[in-house]
């Protein structure tokens, strides 16, 4: 038998570790892991000098497509995440959020000649669509998104809401990525800063201020354990989430932690100077945070690596005040990219890399190891990547509709240069080398 | 060179668990893949409906260990053969200086010698320093180069092994240093031999009485003290058999505080309680740390079931039941220890994985990954990837025997789990691609087995 295509010569690495081999493929699957090259496939790759890591999988976009595509749509969504070395993604929009069984139907339809790489799609939660729950998740939906606070026009759930939607995924075993920000605490701040006339970019951490997200995460770990549930906290961007959710965890509640690069490389010093291209919610903390969640990401304490990609134009950033500018960031295309910055700069390994930006989402999603993984049998995802490779982020080459990264003008070390989809070459060099249409929905197995 | 094809078995990969087949070719593994063409093998195992695990690296193994007046049974050939039949491909002795005041460097070359000569599975020693002086210090960077990187330490026995908290103090930064590993007997001195003398005093030595002559709070306390030693030196640490959950919550909470710091336990922690010593054969379980309470057992087992253990060890000191009861009446006279090493997998697996629901690839963790990363051996060991050595066991989760000292290999007349029920069961082991155990016999030869440098400790 022939295989289609050899990589060979890589450094492959998995959480556990790093060894140098030669992928095999047949078709879509790894068929076999060699210590050497076996000369027998139609097509070779050769990664010397390279690092193969399974394609990353990142379960928390935004490509506003159906809902706001002058913001982002899916194709060049896709796309950025292909350049990036993201093979999988979760999306949701939230102007236009798939509430029902039907809504699915339609996304997905939508969507199936729109993608570069293959994806799942996130329901929202609100509160009176609690009941779609277990129709959505028959339908395969990858998880549900529900917000403590109502925030990007989308309704917030109060605890009575929170416990029956708790009560309802753990009854199907679904699991649910939550926003946490008190929206009491925000109204409250906010209240007291318009009273005193602010506009300054200063307003956007004392609005979203760190007290609002304590309390939040706070309220939803403990219905977490309290139900059972299996809930992720979104965008965790402080360490003291980090600890309260592991006291819960000591107690046998099942939670599990995202972060974004943002909350590791930006601080609130950014947010100060730089007002709307740094406003994002939880947003960025003081430095000392920041210097903090680089140590709980090196211990492991957290579990999962996404970006909450959110773009909108630099004209929508900079049309409306501090308070009524669009929240959010482009960056699904240089989380690889931040994350392997951090492995150069000594702040984590490779193998941290692979298990929070590729294992455990695929892991959490139902999608190991066809995702999340480089072995025999599983999706011939791969990416390739120098790590030794330094060069400039620039706006230029931001193949988001946003046209532009809060990272623009950074010297970075580590770089994706070919991202392969079930045996196919999707991107290579930051470039997309094929047509929209080869990503498929991922229903849950 | 020679072509192996381990055919149609369960893989328990780093990845996880899938049925493929395993190519090695002369030493090494050369392909995992999904099928293989039959053709151009030297040899095939069918491991159909059977586990293929990465051989065991048994991190904790004493032979041929002189202390006090008693020497144990075994020499490096007998010890390894009994490690194969159980599945333990490496494993990792001490050079302990006998008397204290011998070099650690020395000891260390010696002990190289005596196990090259004899070995039939790889191994590697663990540096033991019994004395922390100016010339030992200066020894620990030798140590290092000639590729022990880990090093062994007792904070008991008083006039053979211990040295003192400030000995260890002064050891911890130099290990820091060069990058090494302490492993640490945590038992406090001070407070053994208080309890021991109070129960002496009242003619309480019996074996009954041994776990109360080193109760609980003797671990605990050495293991706080080294813990505190180690967070201000930046030493990486491994408390060896712990025997106590107290104990364990120490390690954890440290873990927190991100010490690098890791703990090991040994099935008969596990498995047996201070009940055994309220028998007739008393004697035979007497090891130290002693056996603890049924309900510590439990404790330590949910802890371990959560991930809080890292490593399984053997802690193999083969004494014989002569030897066990030549002092009858006097635990202060009695040999400290009980064997293990081929007993290790076989019983972690069946109580462990088959009884308890421990996924296999935490069992493989325990026994064989975890050992080779925390002693600088992997992934040369306790993995199954290309590149890596073929040390490979053939395992079938559903043959069932029992524990019978008779037709164990170890060289002693008994086991402390003799008539255990085991599930699983060792069928073929290959060591760099060598069969050395075939349908459950030792056809290994030549004494192949050899030293494996420590690497990089990435535990």
């Amino acid at each position: 038998m022939k295989f289609d295509c050899e990589i060979t010569n890589a450094t492959i690495v998995e959480p556990g570790g790093r060894y140098r081999g030669t992928i095999s493929i047949s078709g879509e699957k790894v068929a076999g892991i060699l210590a050497e090259p076996s000369g027998n496939a139609h097509r070779t790759i050769d990664a010397e000098g390279l690092v193969a890591l399974p394609g990353m999988v990142d379960q928390h976009v935004h490509f506003m497509d159906p809902g706001d595509t002058a913001r982002e749509d899916f194709i060049h969504g896709s796309s950025a995440a292909a350049v990036g070395g993201v093979t999988t993604v979760v999306e949701h929009t939230h102007s236009n959020p798939v509430l029902t069984a039907e809504d699915l139907q339609e996304k997905r339809e939508h969507l199936k000649d729109r993608s570069i790489i293959d994806f799942g799609l996130m329901a929202h939660v609100f509160p009176d669509t609690i009941k779609h729950v277990p129709h959505l998740w028959e339908d395969g939906i990858a998880m549900f998104k529900a917000f403590t606070c109502t925030t990007h026009g989308v309704p917030g759930l109060l605890p009575d809401d929170l416990l029956r939607l708790f009560r309802s995924l753990e009854e199907v075993g679904a699991r649910a990525l939550v926003h946490c920000e008190d929206e009491f605490i925000t109204e409250d701040n906010e209240e007291r800063l318009r009273a005193a006339l602010r506009d300054d970019y200063g307003v956007i951490p004392e609005w979203r201020s760190t007290e609002a997200e304590l309390v939040a995460v706070n309220t939803v770990a403990l219905l977490a354990r309290l139900t059972g549930a299996n809930i992720t906290i979104a965008h965790a961007s402080q360490p003291s989430v980090v600890d309260l959710v592991r006291r819960e965890r000591e107690l046998n509640a099942t939670l599990s932690i995202e972060s974004c690069p943002q909350y590791f490389y930006l601080d609130a010093d950014d947010v100060r100077e730089h007002g709307p291209t740094r406003k994002f919610t939880p947003p960025a903390r003081e430095a000392p945070a920041r210097e903090l969640m680089w140590e709980r990401l090196a211990r492991g304490e957290i579990d999962l690596i996404s970006t909450d990609h959110a773009p909108s134009t630099l004209d929508q950033k900079f049309g409306s005040d501090i308070w009524d500018c669009p929240f959010g960031l482009p960056g699904v295309e240089t989380t690889l990219i931040m994350l392997l910055n951090a492995v150069a700069e000594e702040r984590h390994t490779l193998e941290r890399l692979v298990q929070t930006y590729s294992e455990t989402p695929a892991r959490l999603l139902g999608l190991y190891p066809h995702k999340g993984a480089i072995r025999v049998g599983s999706d011939a995802d791969v990416v390739l990547v120098d790590t030794e490779q330094e060069h400039v982020l620039s706006n230029e080459n931001i193949v988001s509709k946003a046209g532009w990264t809060p990272f623009d003008g950074r010297r970075v070390k580590g770089r994706p240069v070919m991202t392969m989809l079930r045996g196919q070459v999707v991107a290579e060099n930051g470039k997309v080398t094929v047509e929209p249409g080869i990503g498929r929905f991922t229903a849950r197995p | 060179m020679a072509k192996l094809l381990v055919r149609g078995g369960q893989v328990v990969l780093s990845t996880g668990t899938i049925k493929v087949d395993v190519v090695v070719e002369g030493e090494k593994i050369y392909s995992i893949s999904s099928s293989t063409s039959n053709s151009g093998f030297d040899r095939e195992i069918e491991a159909e409906g059977c586990y293929v695990l990465p051989g065991g690296v048994d991190p904790h193994v004493h032979t041929n260990l002189e202390l006090g007046e008693y020497t144990t049974r075994d020499d490096f050939a007998e010890v390894t053969r009994a490690a194969a039949m159980g599945g333990t491909t490496t494993i990792v002795d001490f050079a302990i200086p006998t008397p204290q005041e011998a070099s650690p460097l020395g000891t260390f070359r010696e002990r190289l010698e005596e196990a090259s000569t004899l070995a039939h599975v790889d191994f590697n020693l663990h540096a033991t320093l019994t004395r922390v002086d100016s010339e030992v210090l200066d020894e620990i960077p030798e140590l290092f180069e000639v590729g022990a990187h880990t090093f062994k330490m007792f904070t008991v026995y008083r006039g053979l092994v211990m040295v003192s908290l400030g000995e260890i103090f002064a050891a911890l930064g130099k290990i820091a240093e060069v990058g090494g590993l302490a492993l640490i007997h945590a038992e406090s001195n001070h407070l053994v031999e208080a309890t021991v003398q109070a129960l002496a005093r009242r003619g309480k030595t019996s074996a009954a009485f041994h776990p109360e002559s080193r109760p609980t709070v003797c671990e605990v306390d050495a293991v706080q003290a080294v813990f505190n030693m180690l967070r201000v030196t930046g030493a990486m640490g491994y408390f060896v058999h712990i025997s106590t959950p107290e104990a364990l919550e120490i390690v954890r909470t440290a873990q927190g505080d991100g010490v690098k710091v890791w703990a090991e336990t040994c099935p008969h922690y596990l498995i047996l309680d201070d009940e055994a010593y309220g028998s007739e054969q008393g004697a035979l379980y007497v090891c130290s740390p002693p056996l603890r309470s049924r309900r510590q057992a439990q404790e330590l087992w949910r802890k371990l079931l959560l991930g809080e253990v890292a490593i399984v060890g053997s802690d193999h000191c083969c004494y014989d039941t002569e030897q066990k009861y030549r002092h009858p009446d006097d635990f202060r006279l009695m040999p400290n220890g009980l064997p293990g090493v081929q007993t290790r997998l076989p019983v972690m697996f069946s109580e462990g994985v088959v009884k308890r629901g421990l996924p296999v690839e935490r069992f493989v963790d325990l026994v064989s990954t975890n050992p080779a990363k925390m002693n600088g051996l992997y992934p040369r060991k306790g993995v199954i990837q290309p590149g890596s050595d073929a040390d490979l066991i053939v395992l079938d989760p559903t043959r069932q025997g029992v524990i019978d000292a008779n037709a164990l290999e170890m060289k002693t007349d008994y086991s402390p789990f003799e008539g255990l029920e085991i599930q699983g069961e060792v069928r073929h082991v290959l060591a760099r691609g060598e069969v050395i155990v075939e349908e459950g016999r030792f056809v290994g030869k030549d004494h192949r087995g050899v030293f494996v440098e420590s690497e990089e400790i990435v535990l």
